[in-house]
């Protein structure tokens, strides 16, 4: 029994949608078919985003899987996200992570043997709670000897997980209860030969030859991160993010605008706002949208996205899931499933300007 | 021989049995270190509505006085009017039971609007905006949050006039400004609370609400900081206690 039991959640808000090309494509990427597939099959960019930012397959250089995954546990214990917690716990035991050493990171006591683990998750956790982003944490670590690699990659998988667990928690995904299934008789006889398969790094590698990743947005995160593999993978999904045709750019980026106005992350907001007037905002209305979610000229459902935005940076999830079963009601399906990714995803690339320090 | 294979199986099975023995005194172990984990876990939860999450991870790490630190916060003191009449011809447990309904609804909208309901005093309570967690909006969310407590207030009042009652009022005043945020306390009592003028004038708004005789009063600096879309209308400027200038409030009207 994990500890976010206790945490309410309400009824999902997406209704499951089967596109076989998506469902083979992630089988061949991940091995299995992930649950939010369906759900979000009508906006294939988020999916694709999703299989990028596994931790299987994303290229570290400098942390590996286990440590990855303990970051997963811990950044989805922090956002109380119930789909994700239970996932990660099952991933960690399934690999054979003994029951005391998830509850040690749970219970932070396996930690406290360990001060550079103790240093990875503290830090991470303060990505993911990003209040404020934590450059100062971020330096000290560097000038305390850290490889600054290290500490970009720990960043990076930290605002994966803030991608993952909003994905999940925003439209209330239903929750899949797949620990008990490590009991059973025929799952211990597979099990270690699962166990050998996840524990190794994917061999798996998405084409990325056919995106245009010379024109992304927030191109100085990705100057950032340019020593580590990881960049290749971070602008493919911000391009893909950026051609989906289900929102219009003065929406996507009026997302990105109010999420970093609201974590304080000035080079992003600074971005987003030339976006903005790229789309057609005068300064005066992306000043008044991002000090008022409203301005002259905004129609109610960039409105209502604004407001939604504004949310789904620190929440509780069943006060977030109610915002966001009002923003369903406003937006056509696939609008509120692109809304949904999009301030997912500007969540992560708000969170990593920690990078940047 | 046979004596010799005896002993080995007794020695087997009196091993077996401590083996088994020591598995459970384990397991029971493990299960009551689940339970007081899911337990502490469901107290830091509990506690995050009252602390900033990073305050509460410190005290749960054993450091009593975690750092205070200056915050530009939104102050939002709302307390009932007329409640000392209301508690003189009133049942004490139908006082209760509609004080207890009246700040359950208070708290929702607070906290639907990313408000902190930090503290009740008597009839009154205390709300913080960006004081647990960084929040640019702060101001739009306490007067936005001000107005869905009227809201809130006119539906309990159309319940309790269909029970008889007669219908409370809320005087509410906001005020934006520095404090100090911080745990206050001893081993006895603890709390997080702010402290500073802002706090103080945020009070004595509130008070100016009987004499101007309306609802809900944002401090100058407030107007500046709010949304053109609320109405606010200019009362004259008052002296309060403890302030050298008269203090110039508006009265929020929607």
């Amino acid at each position: 029994m994990d500890t976010l039991t206790d945490v309410e959640w309400e009824s999902c808000t997406l209704e499951p949608h089967v596109d076989p090309e998506l469902e083979r494509w992630v089988r061949r990427m991940l091995g299995i078919t992930p649950p939010p597939t369906r759900y979000f099959s009508r906006c294939p960019w988020i999916m694709r985003a999703f299989v990028r930012f596994d931790e299987s397959l994303l290229p570290l250089q400098h942390i590996d899987l286990q440590t990855a995954r303990f970051i997963a546990l811990v950044v989805s214990q922090d956002n109380s996200c119930r789909f994700c917690y239970a996932a990660n716990r099952s991933v960690l035991k399934f690999i054979g992570v003994p029951d005391n050493v998830v509850s040690g990171l749970e219970q932070e006591l396996l930690v406290a043997s360990d001060p550079d683990l103790k240093d990875d998750l503290a830090f991470a956790r303060s990505v993911s709670r990003a209040d404020p982003i934590p450059a100062d944490e971020c330096r000290r670590l560097v000038s305390a000897g850290r490889a600054r690699g290290r500490i970009q990659e720990i960043a990076f998988v930290a605002a994966c997980h803030t991608y993952y667990n909003r994905l999940a928690t925003l439209p209330a995904l239903p929750l899949v209860e797949v620990e008990h299934l490590l009991d059973a008789w025929w799952m211990r006889l597979l099990r270690p030969a699962i166990a050998w398969k996840m524990r190794r790094p994917s061999t798996s590698r998405v084409d990325d030859s056919a995106l245009d990743l010379g024109s992304t947005p927030f191109p100085y995160l990705i100057d950032a991160l340019r020593d580590l593999s990881i960049a290749r993978p971070f602008a493919a999904v911000l391009s893909e993010a950026w051609q989906s045709p289900a929102l219009s750019e003065r929406t996507r980026a009026l997302c990105f605008a109010v999420i970093a106005h609201g974590l304080g992350a000035s080079v992003a907001e600074r971005e987003a706002h030339a976006l903005l007037v790229r789309a057609g905002m005068d300064d005066a209305q992306v000043q008044s949208a991002l000090a008022n979610l409203t301005a002259p000229g905004m129609s109610d459902a960039e409105v209502a996205v604004a407001r939604f935005a504004r949310d789904t940076i620190r929440y509780k999830p069943a006060l977030v899931q109610r915002s966001a079963r009002a923003l369903c009601e406003v937006l056509a399906p696939e609008q509120y499933i692109d809304v949904i990714g999009v301030t997912s995803l500007a969540n992560a690339v708000c969170r990593l300007e920690v990078v940047l320090a | 021989m046979s004596v010799v294979v005896a002993a080995a199986i007794l020695l087997l099975v009196a091993v077996g049995v401590a083996w088994a023995r020591e598995r459970r005194l384990r397991r029971r172990l493990r299960g009551a270190l689940d339970t007081a984990t899911r337990e502490l876990e469901r107290l830091q939860a509990a506690f995050s509505r009252f602390a900033p999450s990073a305050v509460v991870d410190r005290i749960a790490a054993g450091d009593k006085a975690p750092d205070a630190a200056r915050k530009d916060v939104t102050i939002l003191f709302a307390d009932l009017v007329g409640s000392s009449a209301l508690a003189e011809r009133t049942d004490p447990a139908v006082l209760v039971d509609v004080l207890n309904d009246y700040f359950a609804r208070a708290s929702r909208v607070l906290v639907a609007h990313h408000g902190h309901v930090s503290k009740f005093i008597g009839d009154g309570l205390l709300a913080l905006f960006g004081a647990h967690e960084g929040n640019p909006w702060q101001a739009n969310d306490a007067a936005d949050a001000a107005l869905a407590m009227r809201a809130e207030l006119a539906s309990l009042n159309r319940e309790l006039a269909s029970r008889g009652f007669t219908p409370l009022a809320v005087g509410i005043g906001i005020h934006r400004g520095p404090v100090i945020a911080g745990v206050i306390g001893n081993d006895y009592l603890t709390e997080f609370t702010v402290i500073g003028s802002a706090v103080n004038l945020a009070a004595r708004v509130e008070h100016l609400t009987r004499q101007h005789g309306v609802d809900i009063l944002v401090t100058a600096e407030m107007r500046d900081c709010l949304d053109p879309r609320f109405v606010l209308r200019e009362m004259p400027a008052t002296e309060v206690r403890g302030f050298r200038e008269p203090v110039v409030t508006y009265a929020l009207e929607g």
